[in-house]
């Protein structure tokens, strides 16, 4: 089963940053060393408002057949929904793959109505 | 085809058809939970839960003038308004009672038009003003869907 195809009611995205290590000095002078030549550890905090809770329980589906948060798994187009600009800003290597941050969280909110919370992490492939 | 005025209207309490009624009134309402999603332009909505409220107006009188018995609005004021349970202990009082209402509409049938269920008394409050014949205002919440409506 792929990722959940419901566009999000909200979206929070958080673009991560290169592979750095940075040493600091004594003295205060800083080195920075680069690992990688690709962004990673981008996150997507997603909620899905008032779902039926048949729609609400394909995200517990698809995060038990992901193993929690073993697995990665490819974003579908849905999840940029509303965004105007580019969508390769969020992955500008177009090689990230994304798997369980956590839990998806449940809230019930009336008998058959459920809203979902998904957090999302990139990882490089 | 026929209009209803107040002289059709009738409030029961417990069953029993209150005395000196001046007012009733009902509201029912739903929340929405909203279902808008990225993209949309518009806010889309689904019905949440629904709930009803409703007030009525009673003069304060006794049907029987040496027991004062009857079902009026000491009635209702007894369901909330309780004494404490013991003269030394002012935080401890009996709770209050739910009690079950009829707003009926008389229309010419044996049933009526009516909205029925049992409800929370919210508030209540009485004045007292030269004038003026004392009388109970009476604030209402129905717990859950009425348990009969025809209206």
């Amino acid at each position: 089963m792929s990722y959940p195809t419901y566009a999000p009611s909200s979206r929070a995205f958080d673009p991560g940053n290169w592979p750095v290590k940075s040493y600091s000095s004594i003295n205060g002078t800083e080195i920075r060393l680069l690992y990688g030549s690709r962004r990673t550890a981008a996150t997507f905090t997603l909620s899905y408002q008032n779902l039926s809770d048949v729609e609400a329980q394909e995200f517990l589906t698809h995060y038990d057949e992901m193993l929690g948060t073993f697995s990665t798994f490819d974003l579908p187009t849905s999840v940029f929904k509303g965004w105007s600009g580019d969508a390769s800003a969020f992955d500008p290597s177009g090689s990230m793959s994304f798997r369980y941050q956590e839990a998806p969280k449940l809230d019930s909110v009336k008998p058959g109505v459920s809203s979902v919370s998904v957090s999302l992490i990139g990882v490089l492939s | 085809m026929a209009y209803y005025s107040g002289r059709d209207g009738e409030l029961l309490i417990n069953g029993v058809k209150a005395g000196k009624v001046r007012s009733w009134s009902v509201s029912a309402s739903a929340s929405t939970l909203d279902t808008t999603t990225l993209e949309d332009t518009d806010r889309t909505v689904i019905y949440g839960v629904r709930s009803m409220t409703g007030n009525c107006s009673l003069f304060y009188y006794a049907d029987n003038a040496t027991t004062k018995a009857g079902n009026d609005a000491s009635v209702l004021l007894n369901k909330i308004i309780k004494a404490r349970t013991t003269s030394t202990e002012p935080g401890t009082a009996a709770d209050p009672e739910t009690v079950t209402l009829k707003l009926r509409i008389s229309d010419g049938t044996a049933s009526g038009k009516y909205i029925e269920g049992s409800v929370l008394i919210t508030s209540v409050s009485m004045s007292m003003a030269v004038g003026e014949v004392l009388s109970a205002d009476v604030a209402f919440e129905f717990n859950g869907a009425p348990t009969g409506v025809n209206i």
